[in-house]
């Protein structure tokens, strides 16, 4: 495999500045859960879909979680690593097994919602560091990645028209 | 920089020594003194040996085979149908094109001792060249880049930009130059750069024959100072003189040696649909009075000027480049505003809104108006605006393709196209629409006889058989004389008119 390239580490690099950008931008108290995963997933899937690297969606979601860490966004500390590691894992994962997801609706939407999906694990794995009852934490963890799930959908399927119209203008 | 006497003296650095010793006429293209530099022997610039490339997520070579071999102060010629792959070549010289399937090789130019730059490629679209705001700066960067003396960087952006005729302010800004003008400021930062080899993408194309001629003297000097220069040029007439070879690149990519034949479309001949025409009818299109239309700075592109288009008649407007045809166009098409003077087009002020659906526009730089994914999705996307059904829709869009010879085309990216291609593709849509006046700048760049034949022929039907208005600006008064009811020339800020 050839080194990646300057214009592939800068556009990851972007995607990940985006993707933090989003989340600062949209902490809006709307009362509905998981809405910054619209924004995640879009970002995760355009990094995947315009740098063909099995590991492209995995480094942005390391650069941004890394990022997040460092400037104190959200309450996971350390673990906040995971939010944006693991769905970016699910998303590179699903496009080395689907090679043609990017031209399909359907695909980047069933790819978008299997990544929003660990946002059950993430939650999971919080309530469990804090004791609380294994009842309630399934319950919150479904109740988390639910919302999660349709958003990141929302994104996902905001992904092949984009993809498709930067290929035409020659941009990737 | 110009002596009274008119005769202009420049140091040129010579190519191989890399060392400032020839002292060139541009004015008389003519090297008055060559004392010192000793040409190590007559060699290679470029050597290309059996190569083929094909770009990426195509089999396809675009150019096959090619064997091209440019010798020290030569100057090679490449002509050939519109998207045969005249750029491509130019790209793969220069070494810009992406990673793709490449078969061959192109070697022959070596790491200059001074640090210059060896290959310089002038793009037939000029406005993806620019970087700087300034006209300055944007030739004073390739200096910059070959870490130049500051203090003496001024006297040869000045000297480049002399060379090219085009003699503006430094800090004059490259956002409000012509096309034309673009081409020459690009031009001018690579001449500026003294490169082994100068490639320059349809010349003619950009430039006006004012322009053309001070080319061919620049060229000429150049040439004598053991520069070497490959065209790609549709229209080598104006160039001849600086030529040494030609070559064709045909349709499937193979270069081939050439010839030059002078070729002249006679729009009136018998049988031609140019012969015949429709003439004024009833009904006044465009009307200008006193138009006056000024620029960034305040003072007039043009002023008093006088115009009436009555329907079905075809105008055509001369002038050189940046003597202010575009800026008419779009006010006509209520783009700009006047700054005196009073416009009706179809009997009201013209308001780009208003005006949707009966007044198409062809820009000079057709990549502004093209921003669909898909050659077919770009030519129905007046029709969809306008809430034609699908059936209708695809009748028409296949109709339009067919039309514009660009059938083959319909499922490519209108933005990886040719040059010469976008201007067909946005003629195709501006047609699409079924305008009643068509504003058409400069249709003709990048494209080859046939096809200018073509869109000429296919202009006058529609003239005919619609009633279509055409109001057509041009650099090149020769090019289809005879052709328009009312021809007009734009010279230092007015317009004079006659009847053909």
């Amino acid at each position: 495999m050839t080194r990646i390239s300057l214009k592939e580490s800068l556009f990851l690099g972007f995607c990940a500045v985006f993707i933090l950008l989003s989340r600062a931008a949209l902490r809006l108290h709307l009362g509905i859960s998981g809405h910054v995963m619209f924004s995640t997933m879009f970002f995760l899937l355009i990094a995947r879909g315009c740098v063909p690297r099995f590991f492209a969606a995995t480094i942005t979601g390391l650069f941004a979680g890394t990022a997040a860490m460092a400037l104190g966004m959200g309450k996971g500390g350390p673990l906040l690593l995971i939010k944006f590691v693991l769905p970016a894992m699910v998303v590179d994962i699903g496009a080395m097994a689907l090679p043609f997801m990017f031209q399909s609706y359907l695909l980047c939407a069933l790819v978008a919602a299997t990544a929003a999906s660990t946002k059950f694990i993430d939650t999971y794995v919080m309530d469990r560091l804090v004791s609380m009852n294994p009842d309630i934490i399934l319950q919150h963890a479904f109740l988390e990645a639910a919302p999660a799930v349709l958003f990141g959908v929302a994104g996902g399927l905001f992904v092949p028209p984009v993809i498709r119209r930067l290929k035409s203008y020659g941009v990737i | 920089m110009i002596p009274a006497s008119g005769i202009y003296l420049q140091a040129v650095t010579c190519p191989i020594t890399r060392s400032s010793i020839f002292t060139t006429n541009y004015n008389t293209g003519d090297a008055v003194a060559s004392t010192a530099c000793k040409r190590r022997e007559v060699d290679s610039v470029v050597r290309i040996k059996n190569y083929s490339y094909a770009y990426p997520d195509t089999t396809q070579f675009a150019i096959r085979n090619i064997n091209l071999d440019i010798e020290t102060g030569q100057c090679h010629c490449v002509s050939g149908p519109t998207g045969s792959g005249k750029t491509t070549l130019g790209l793969a010289i220069k070494g810009l094109l992406p990673p793709g399937k490449e078969e061959g090789r192109i070697s022959g130019v070596s790491a200059t001792e001074d640090g210059g730059t060896d290959i310089g490629i002038v793009l037939q679209n000029p406005e993806i060249q620019i970087l700087a705001s300034t006209i300055g700066a944007e030739i004073a960067f390739g200096l910059e880049n070959l870490c130049v003396d500051p203090a003496a960087m001024p006297a040869r952006v000045g000297e480049a930009l002399e060379a090219v005729g085009l003699d503006r302010p430094f800090e004059n800004e490259t956002a409000h130059l012509s096309m034309g003008q673009k081409y020459r400021l690009i031009l001018a930062s690579h001449l500026v750069m003294n490169p082994r080899l100068l490639i320059l993408d349809e010349p003619a194309g950009q430039m006006d024959p004012d322009g053309l001629k001070k080319l061919l003297k620049v060229i000429q000097a150049l040439k004598n100072a053991g520069m070497s220069f490959l065209l790609f040029e549709h229209n080598p007439e104006f160039l001849t003189e600086i030529i040494d070879v030609y070559w064709h690149l045909d349709s499937e990519g193979y270069l081939r040696a050439g010839h030059f034949k002078m070729s002249v479309y006679d729009p009136l001949r018998s049988g031609s649909p140019g012969s015949g025409r429709l003439g004024a009818t009833d009904g006044e299109v465009v009307s200008v009075r006193k138009l006056t239309v000024s620029g960034a700075d305040g003072s007039p592109i043009f002023s008093d000027l006088l115009l009436r288009v009555a329907k079905g008649q075809r105008v055509t407007v001369y002038g050189a480049n940046g003597t202010g045809k575009t800026t008419l166009l779009r006010c006509l098409a209520g783009f700009v505003q006047a700054s005196a003077g009073d416009v009706m087009v179809f009997g009201k002020k013209p308001v780009p809104r208003n005006l949707r659906g009966k007044v198409g526009c062809l820009f000079q730089n057709p990549q502004q108006q093209l921003f669909e994914n898909t050659v077919y999705d770009e030519v129905a996307f007046p029709l969809k605006r306008y809430g034609k059904r699908r059936s209708a829709m695809a009748s028409k869009v296949d109709e339009m393709l067919s039309m514009c010879e660009i059938g083959e085309l319909a499922e490519f990216s209108p933005h990886k196209l040719s040059y010469g291609q976008k201007h067909l593709v946005a003629l195709a849509s501006v047609l699409a629409a079924d305008p009643e006046l068509l504003l058409l700048d400069d249709p003709f760049a990048g494209l080859d006889q046939s096809r200018c034949e073509m869109i000429l022929n296919l202009l006058s039907r529609l003239n005919q058989e619609k009633g279509l208005t055409i109001i057509w600006a041009c650099h090149h008064p020769q090019m289809f004389s005879g052709w328009a009811d009312l021809e007009f020339l734009m010279k230092r800020g007015k317009i004079f008119a006659h009847s053909s």
